[in-house]
């Protein structure tokens, strides 16, 4: 089956720093794919290049088997970093420029409008339009013309907790009707709620990739709370099995690779005379394994 | 090719800015040239209205509508710049534009643009040749190649003006730099350079497609009429040297607007949005 997207060493330089390095990975139909990452990791350099915004220095790129051209963008609905208007239109006339190069009807502007909840304000300029609405109109310009490609960075910026709730909706109906969606966020609760799969990018490099279920077990999370913490810190810091994934006045949080390690700690605390009065093992959130990931 | 044409109107139809420059630009022009048309100056015997006499009048209100051009350089400056401040430009290229699209978008508006003054300055200088008594039957076109000429004159300032954002991408800073441009540094850069070569700068090219009239011909030719002065120093006198002559200077302009134009298309097929 020939991937939606095809990334190969991809690679862009900002005068000394490297955004992206030689980064390659694929994405199949109709998979969700979060792209994890500290500021400054490349998540929005990615998206730029293949959206034709911005050049890559080295490397290619397909979209559906094809070399890129502007009109593949045609097929992609994208909403990159915060959306952008011409504040003085109303939102039906920024509906309009995005549905004439798509070849849409008036229709299904309208459609796309409803999807999204601002029927009421279609007459309205956009500059009167509350930021989380106007996040809800760059959706909505994405789903003109039903395309079968959706690509958000950080959809959920600026939105508030029931905003944020009506994007997961929109995204999991998107998915369920097969399409294929890219998304970039900070938001890793968000990521692991919606995504079927995750890249984890550091310095424009990926760290990790793959299933998000198979991410998961990759690793144990430890939760370890004792009167002698200093101990305990002494302990993990000293054995390169252990990571410390966050750390409190009372213990601390770290992640294993294996259930080998997690004897091993076991054997090492009743050696320092360390009495634990919480051991806790659990898989990880996305969170605990982007952080164990990134810590590297 | 339609499409960019919409999208163009859509966008430009709903922006303020542009129909009140455009109606500063209009209302201007036509009062000025009115008032100018109309004002009873006498010299020496020598009157204003002779500038709008039927075989001078297309060259005097051209020239007098060259001085609003830099008004349409400055709307498209507004225009273009604000796709780069609002970030459309990267928009749509998101949405499958592709960036020769943009640049031909904005080639169209100039291009509407300066067929505005081409009609305009028609029709103004219809409206002064029946006031100020030109024509009394049908109006007469001698030297009407001045309103076409002018319409290429205003499309190069306009394409110069997208250059100038295009390189700048700050619509305050590309104004500025243009007007300094026009105004002083292109004339600081001619003076380094001797005659004839000075003459081949763009912006004197460009503004020497609609010469000043030559008054002092004019001039001479009525006190001729009042004095006897020798034909052969008046003909010295119409002939005055203006530095390249009418034709050559439309075909550089020609080519200078077909240069920004390259210029403009490589900036925007290379520059990150």
């Amino acid at each position: 089956m020939v991937p939606i997207l095809s990334v190969d060493s991809l690679s862009k330089r900002y005068k000394n720093v490297s955004a992206l390095n030689k980064l390659s990975f694929n994405v199949n139909k109709g998979e969700v794919l979060g792209i994890l990452g500290p500021n400054g990791s490349g998540k929005t350099t990615l998206l730029s290049i293949i959206l034709g915004v911005r050049k890559a220095c080295s490397g290619t790129f397909n979209w559906f088997g094809e070399n890129y051209t502007h009109n593949i963008n045609k097929r992609i609905g994208a909403l990159l970093e915060v959306p952008y208007f011409y504040p003085y239109l109303s939102v039906k006339r920024n509906m309009e420029i995005t549905a004439i190069n798509r070849n849409c009807t008036t229709d299904e502007i309208y459609q796309a409008i409803e999807q999204v909840e601002l029927t009421e304000k279609l007459n309205h300029p956009v500059y009167t339009l509350s930021l989380g609405m106007k996040q809800r109109l760059a959706i909505a310009q994405t789903l003109v013309g039903n395309p079968p490609v959706l690509v958000f960075d950080e959809p959920t910026n600026g939105l508030d907790p029931e905003g944020i709730a009506f994007v997961r909706r929109l995204i999991r109906q998107q998915h369920e009707n097969g399409k294929t969606i890219i998304i970039a966020s900070h938001n890793l609760d968000e990521i692991q709620r919606v995504c079927t799969h995750v890249i984890i990018l550091k310095n424009g490099q990926s760290i990790a990739n793959g299933k998000v279920d198979e991410l998961l077990k990759l690793k144990q999370i430890v939760q370890v709370e004792t009167d002698k913490v200093e101990g305990l810190k002494a302990i993990v810091a000293n054995n390169p099995n252990f990571k410390i994934i966050d750390s409190y006045s009372e213990g601390i949080t770290i992640s294993v690779a294996d259930n080998e390690a997690i004897k091993l700690l076991n054997e090492q605390l009743t050696d320092k005379n360390i009495v634990p009065k919480l051991f806790e093992i659990r898989q990880p959130s996305l969170e605990e394994i982007f952080l164990d990931q990134v810590a590297k | 090719m339609k499409h960019i044409l919409r999208t163009e109107w859509i966008k430009t139809k709903g922006f303020s800015t542009f129909w009140t420059l455009l109606g500063l630009h209009s209302i201007l022009f036509i009062v000025f040239v009115l008032i100018v048309s109309q004002l009873n100056i006498q010299l020496q015997g020598v009157t204003i209205a002779r500038f709008f006499a039927p075989e001078h009048l297309w060259q005097t209100t051209a020239w007098l509508a060259s001085w609003f051009n830099l008004i349409l350089a400055i709307i498209i400056a507004v225009l273009t710049g604000n796709e780069l401040s609002f970030s459309t430009f990267r928009k749509m290229i998101v949405e499958g534009y592709s960036r020769f699209e943009l640049m031909l978008g904005k080639l169209f508006l100039s291009a509407a643009l300066s067929v505005y003054v081409f009609i305009i300055v028609t029709i103004t200088g219809i409206a002064v040749g029946y006031f100020s008594g030109a024509w009394t039957t049908l109006p007469t076109f001698i030297h009407f190649k001045y309103t076409l000429i002018i319409a290429i004159q205003a499309l190069a300032y306009m394409v110069l003006a997208i250059t100038f954002v295009m390189i700048f991408r700050s619509t305050a800073l590309s104004i500025i730099l243009y007007l300094l441009y026009f105004a002083l540094i292109e004339p600081i850069i001619r003076f380094f350079f001797n005659s004839p070569w000075d003459s081949y700068f763009p912006v004197k090219i460009i503004s020497n497609l609609t010469p000043m009239p030559n008054f002092l011909g004019i001039i001479a030719e009525d006190l001729q009429q009042l004095q006897s002065i020798d034909p052969n120093t008046l003909v010295q006198v119409q002939n005055a040297p203006t530095g390249v002559t009418l034709l050559p200077s439309v075909l550089i302009a020609i080519a200078y607007t077909l240069i920004f134009i390259g210029v403009s298309t490589l900036i925007f097929k290379h520059r990150d949005f």
